[in-house]
């Protein structure tokens, strides 16, 4: 009791001392650390800016906006990010509001891969957007740097949505934020628009669906270039034509694949009636054809194949079900053992140890299970043994961990009977009195499990 | 004398860095430069000593039981005070270094120098020992970012050493390139000790 009374007491002491030292510390630094941070973000901004003057922040949407003043022209800077190859890009952009044009911009923070991403932070890339006047997007005005697409790509993202945004809160215009939904809040404001609010959801043939009075929506996932291209299509069950569609989650390469997300591409599914499949076209397509987009064959189809295969469910054929890819058991090496043991010596047996061994015997076969250091740890084997022929009928290795590829030859299952070797069996655990002199005797016929024929 | 012979200890016997091998994680994390390499140093240098000289200060007032815990508290307050300090007056340096800061609490080798050493024995002697773990850190620290900085910028403390025509390696700046130097240097490390070892075998 004392004791504990003293840890309690020691203890508490110890941090309260350490609290007050600490507050005391951070009073102190406090005001000059705020200070360095204005510095550094006056720094930033300035390096996107030049020079300014009457630096003032203001927040729209949640984002800072720095507005200054150059050369009696309004000016405004701002940090966006945009999801590049190893992280989000985060890019502070500098335009001129009145000039309409993109002063600078600098890669504030990424992690895309050095050597290859980097070149984003570089002049040859940065120095591209100077000077470009305010646009919706920058992909044409922008060469990207191969080997750096998808780097390349968020910086021109980020860009994008800086200028919408500065259009948006300080012009005053009306154009749209590319934002960055979530799959379900997608999914929601798609039913939403299309369906209804009553709707009934289950699922069949590989489908969500979700049936409204008057609209099916029907979602479903197809493979594309990058991965999965979930895609949910809305059908008026009256006219039986579609009447919306949109690809809730994709992973296909920025700036080739994810066309397939815009609404020139999905504007060309809209009122074809169910009952006709669409066809994919290489140009000029007409009603009923899909144009493949170029770069993006792969992605378009995985989109054009899930909306027949819904018009297919809708016209009740028989479709196939997505193939349910079945995942290869792995059994545990204890259950690999178990497996061996009654495969080979049956369900009835006594289970022992001897030195390092255990030993499973049966009546006919007895099994031994042993583990030695390999390569890189135990490897752990087990073996079974016919007693009458004493021949090797069975081996598996259990576990190990070996160096994938040279050491892991562990699919033979049976090996040659010639592998029992005399030198292998006389490993066989020694020690039972019983046993002792049995060199001597008929080394075929007596051993340590058949003593019958000794 | 005892004093002296704690100090050294620290500097090449019981190197933390080359013979113990602990504190690996900022070591490898921060030796881009040997500046960053520096300022890592004598912060864990600084930790080391306070927590040291309270840690021994207090020992026989720290029931056994809750010595880690209180071991820990102490040497994060430390470590908080650096981290806000140099937030405060090396602003660069800091972000730079940045999470290895905080991390220095995890430091093996604080936590088993206060454990091991500092707990057990005089305010003196934990002092002696605390300088010379920490400054034995921070030539380790310093030697690898020197060297890493060297062949990946071509530059020693910022100062350009080797000329333009030096194509500098980008893999020192690399994770890759913080093993790559550390394994050579240790491996001569061990040769010089092992060549000493056997000399003063041979001369007795």
């Amino acid at each position: 009791m004392k004791e504990n009374l003293k840890m309690v007491l020691v203890l508490t002491c110890i941090t309260l001392l350490s609290g007050l030292i600490l507050s005391a510390t951070y009073d102190y630094t406090a005001p000059i650390i705020a200070e360095q941070e204005e510095a550094a973000l006056a720094r930033a901004v300035e390096k996107v800016l030049g020079e300014v003057e009457d630096l003032d922040q203001e927040i729209f949407d949640d984002k800072e906006f720095f507005i200054a003043r150059k050369n009696g022209d309004k000016v405004v800077a701002l940090v966006t990010s945009a999801g590049g190859y190893g992280g989000p890009v985060r890019v502070m952009v500098g335009v001129n509001v009145d000039t309409q044009e993109i002063l600078e911009i600098n890669v504030v923070d990424h992690t895309e891969t050095p050597g290859l991403g980097t070149v984003i932070e570089e002049e040859r890339f940065v120095s591209r957007f100077r000077g470009l006047g305010f646009q919706d997007s920058y992909r044409d005005d922008v060469d990207i740097i191969s080997g750096s697409t998808v780097s390349c790509v968020a910086v021109i993202r980020a860009v994008e949505e800086a200028v919408a945004l500065v259009r948006l809160n300080i012009l005053g215009e009306d154009v749209e934020i590319p934002e960055d939904l979530t799959p379900e809040e997608m999914r929601e404001q798609f039913l939403a628009e299309h369906v209804g609010d009553e709707y009934e959801e289950y699922e069949e043939a590989g489908f969500k669906i979700y049936e409204g009075p008057d609209v099916i929506a029907l979602e479903g996932s197809k493979e594309g270039w990058g991965g999965p291209v979930v895609t949910i299509v809305a059908i008026d069950l009256a006219t039986t034509e579609l009447i919306g569609i949109r690809v809730l989650e994709q992973e296909e390469t920025p700036g080739l694949g994810d066309p397939i997300n815009e609404d020139d591409f999905l504007q060309n599914f809209i009122g074809q009636s169910y009952e006709e499949d669409f066809r994919m076209v290489t140009e000029a397509p007409e009603a009923g054809e899909i144009e493949i987009l170029s770069n993006a064959t792969v992605s378009t189809e995985a989109v054009v194949d899930l909306v027949n295969k819904a018009f297919a469910y809708l016209r009740d054929e028989d479709i196939e079900a997505p193939e349910e890819v079945e995942e290869p058991e792995v059994l545990t090496p204890d259950e690999e053992r178990d497996a061996f043991v009654s495969e080979f010596v049956g369900e009835e047996f006594d289970e022992f140890e001897v030195n390092d061994l255990t030993v499973y015997q049966g009546p006919r076969v007895v099994a031994l299970e042993g583990s030695k250091e390999g390569w890189a740890g135990p490897v752990r084997t087990i073996l079974a043994v016919d007693i009458a022929s004493t021949e090797l009928i069975g081996i598996k290795v259990l576990e190990q961990e070996e160096t994938p590829g040279p050491g892991r030859s562990d699919k033979r299952r049976r090996l040659p009977a010639e592998l029992y070797r005399p030198e292998l069996r006389r490993r066989l655990p020694d020690g039972d009195p019983n046993s002792g002199s049995r060199r001597d005797r008929d080394p075929l016929q007596c051993n340590r499990f058949n003593r019958s024929s000794c | 004398m005892s004093l002296l012979k704690d100090f050294k200890n620290g500097l090449w016997n019981e190197h933390p860095i080359f013979r113990l091998l602990l504190g690996m994680c900022p070591l490898l994390a921060v030796t881009t430069t040997a500046v960053y390499g520096l300022a890592m140093g004598l912060a864990t240098l600084f930790v080391a000593v306070c927590a040291e000289i309270v840690i021994s200060l207090i020992r026989n007032l720290i029931p056994k039981k809750v010595r880690i815990p209180s071991f820990i508290i102490i040497i994060a307050t430390f470590v908080t005070i650096v981290d806000y300090t140099m937030a405060a007056f090396l602003p660069d340096i800091a972000e730079a270094l940045s999470i290895f800061i905080p991390l220095i609490v995890t430091n093996c080798l604080i936590m088993a120098r206060v454990e091991a050493f500092a707990s057990k024995v005089s305010v003196k002697r934990a002092i002696a020992d605390a300088l010379g773990q920490g400054v034995g850190f921070t030539w380790g620290l310093v030697l690898l970012a020197a060297v890493r900085e060297l062949l990946g910028q071509g530059a020693v403390f910022g100062v350009q050493i080797l000329g333009d025509g030096f194509p500098t390696w980008g893999i020192m700046g690399l994770p890759a390139g913080a093993f790559i130097s550390l394994g050579i240097i240790l491996a001569v490390i061990n040769q010089i000790i092992r060549f000493k070892h056997n000399r003063t075998r041979e001369v007795s």
